[in-house]
């Protein structure tokens, strides 16, 4: 038996506790406490109680930022996912050259959002940008415009290199879950004479369900907190054009020195997350 | 010694154990939805349609992401004059001006540094304090156990950039703010949640027979967790670096919010400072961004496999 007292062991455990919960929880219990005062960061805090609340329900620039946020959890469920899914099906059909192809659809997921966005940002150039000059290579100058400062195109713009991202994502956690789809049931499939679209639609995904689960609660908790993009190529404009929830909390925040306000939707934001993860896996679980 | 080859021996026993029970690899597995058969002449105009759409798919998705990546690198080699007069074409000649005024002129090399360190500092934070606390909630059952393992768990779930005015001011309160220090800090704390359920997931299946033979040879807790299961947990402790380090080398929100001195910004400040500040010099930028994704590359083909599957398994409930 070990000659020692339990309590030693709360040694091993302290110093990380009291790290987390000073580090971590801390900050996540201030952002409740801020979001109920009007603070500008250096002077007196005052209480407002759900103030910060009411005034961001009435706000429209929010709900802008908000519909641009749904606008990118649609995407991930109606592009991301889908596409996703698709190379991870091929991938493990073991089509040639199969390993090659993963690894390079992963990339992006290691790439930071800095240089990725700065990748792009070359894409939308207006004068030499890929996109300006295949247009003018097959003819079709009357399409070139500057993608990014275009109130019509801007957030279609911004939301491609966040889908394009964590596609290699979603691909390698949805062939993760095609691995362990039972041989017997593609068998038994096979045998009834099911064709490619039937076995995709009842007995492929209905197998990985909880994996798909997981793709979802992923991708949403992921279109509300990664604002990288906007912040670096549009910095939501033109005139909040691009705005989402991060980059509305964060110039609320350090530009216009409202930090209560930009607590409030934060927390706010938290809340959506959970609200929906929760609704997605009430959805997708339930069947079973 | 006694006590060592012990647990090697158990260690080799249990990996031989488990790798027999394990069912055969994936890779390995007969494919079973592939046709080898030669198609029957009615399906035959179905299936070749169906080929080509799939592998236009693939290859066309592959084309897209590969391609960008070669015209970024295309870039990074040419001028001004150059970038506009050809924008597809391949460049003139392969000079390394670009990067080398990149890395000495504007000070990449100091933010590869700056990143580097922050990084190994953050994986080096987040393996001790991550370690110790999963080890004691997955070998040990006392009351609050579950407690503070759901604290952990619950820091998963929250998107964590909405932390991002208590950080700066938690950091601007204890002076931290805007040191080196405090960002491997903050980013300890971000990537303590995922470190601690990756490391007790793990910890959890680790056999309780290999501590309990160094326990009866005489170890102390130290002893168990530093000779036993710290030497057994190397596999998760590696996924988990490099998903630290990964995530630690290319944050930028929380590093653009607490540090605003050049001379400790970390790659992807730089590189953001540097877009604006030679706004029109596309191809140094272009070697910029080159720069700052070479060294992650290398680790990524390095350690693919691990970084795939920690990935998935990482985002199971990351």
């Amino acid at each position: 038996m070990i000659q020692q007292k339990r309590w030693i062991l709360a040694l091993f455990a302290l110093p990380t506790l009291l790290f987390y919960t000073y580090f971590f929880i801390s900050p996540v219990l201030n952002t409740f406490y801020i979001s109920f005062f009007k603070w500008d960061g250096i002077g007196e805090k005052v209480f407002l109680f759900l103030g910060n609340y009411m005034e961001l329900l009435k706000d429209p620039i929010f709900y802008s930022a908000l519909a641009h946020t749904l606008y990118w959890v649609a995407l991930v469920i109606l592009v991301q996912i889908p596409v996703g899914f698709l190379l991870a099906y091929f991938i493990y059909q073991k089509v040639k050259a199969y390993k090659f192809l993963r690894t390079v659809y992963f990339i992006p997921v290691i790439t930071s959002s800095v240089a990725v966005s700065l990748a792009f940002s070359f894409i939308y150039e207006a004068q030499f940008g890929i996109l300006n000059s295949f247009l003018k290579l097959i003819g079709l100058d009357q399409f070139t415009t500057a993608w990014l400062t275009d109130p019509n195109t801007a957030m279609t713009a911004v939301s491609l290199p966040f889908v394009w991202n964590y596609i290699g994502l979603m691909m390698v956690i949805l062939f993760s879950g095609l691995q362990s789809v039972p041989d017997e049931l593609l068998e038994a499939g096979k045998m009834d004479g099911v064709n490619s679209w039937q076995k995709i639609a009842y007995i492929i995904l209905p197998s990985i369900r909880n994996v798909l689960v997981i793709c979802f609660v992923l991708g949403i908790s992921y279109a509300f907190k990664q604002f990288d993009y906007v912040l670096l190529l549009t910095n939501g404009g033109p005139v909040h054009q691009t705005e989402v929830t991060g980059t509305y909390m964060y110039k609320q925040g350090f530009d216009e020195s409202r930090y209560g306000y930009g607590n409030a939707i934060a927390i706010t934001m938290m809340f959506i997350v959970i609200v929906f993860t929760a609704i997605v896996n009430k959805v997708l679980q339930s069947k079973e | 010694m006694r006590l060592t080859d012990r647990v090697i021996i158990m260690a080799t026993d249990n990996t031989v154990l488990k790798s027999e029970t394990v069912p055969n690899p994936p890779e390995e597995r007969k494919p079973v939805m592939k046709n080898h058969k030669p198609y029957k002449t009615g399906d035959t105009t179905k299936k070749v349609t169906a080929n080509i759409l799939k592998y236009t798919f693939i290859w066309g998705y592959f084309a897209i992401t590969f391609g960008l990546f070669v015209w970024v690198l295309m870039t990074s080699f040419k001028d001004n004059r150059e970038i506009f007069s050809s924008p597809f074409g391949l460049p003139e000649s392969i000079e390394f001006s670009n990067y080398i005024f990149a890395l000495f002129e504007v000070n990449m090399s100091m933010y590869l540094w700056n990143s580097l360190l922050v990084a190994l500092a953050t994986v080096l934070f987040c393996f001790i304090l991550g370690s110790t606390v999963s080890f004691v909630l997955s070998r040990f059952k006392f009351r609050g156990n579950f407690f503070i393992y759901m604290l952990f768990i619950i820091g998963l779930t929250i998107p964590l950039q909405s932390l991002i005015f208590p950080m700066f001011f938690k950091m601007h309160t204890i002076g931290l703010r805007d040191t080196l220090i405090g960002l491997i800090i903050v980013y300890t704390a971000l990537n303590l949640p995922k470190t601690v359920f990756l490391l007790v997931g793990f910890m959890k299946g680790i056999p309780k027979e290999m501590e309990e033979a160094a326990i009866i040879d005489g170890c102390n807790y130290w002893q168990v967790f530093s000779k036993v299961i710290i030497p057994m947990s190397k596999p998760a402790l590696a996924t988990v670096g490099i998903l630290v380090f990964i995530s630690a080398w290319n944050e930028y929100i929380f590093a653009t919010v607490l540090i605003s001195s050049d001379a400790i910004s970390t790659l992807p400040l730089g590189l953001a400072s540097f877009q604006s500040s030679h706004l029109s010099e596309y191809g140094l930028i272009a070697a910029g961004v080159i720069i700052s994704i070479i060294p992650v590359l290398i680790v990524y083909m390095i350690f693919q496999e691990q970084i795939i599957k920690g990935m998935a398994s990482g985002a199971v409930k990351g």
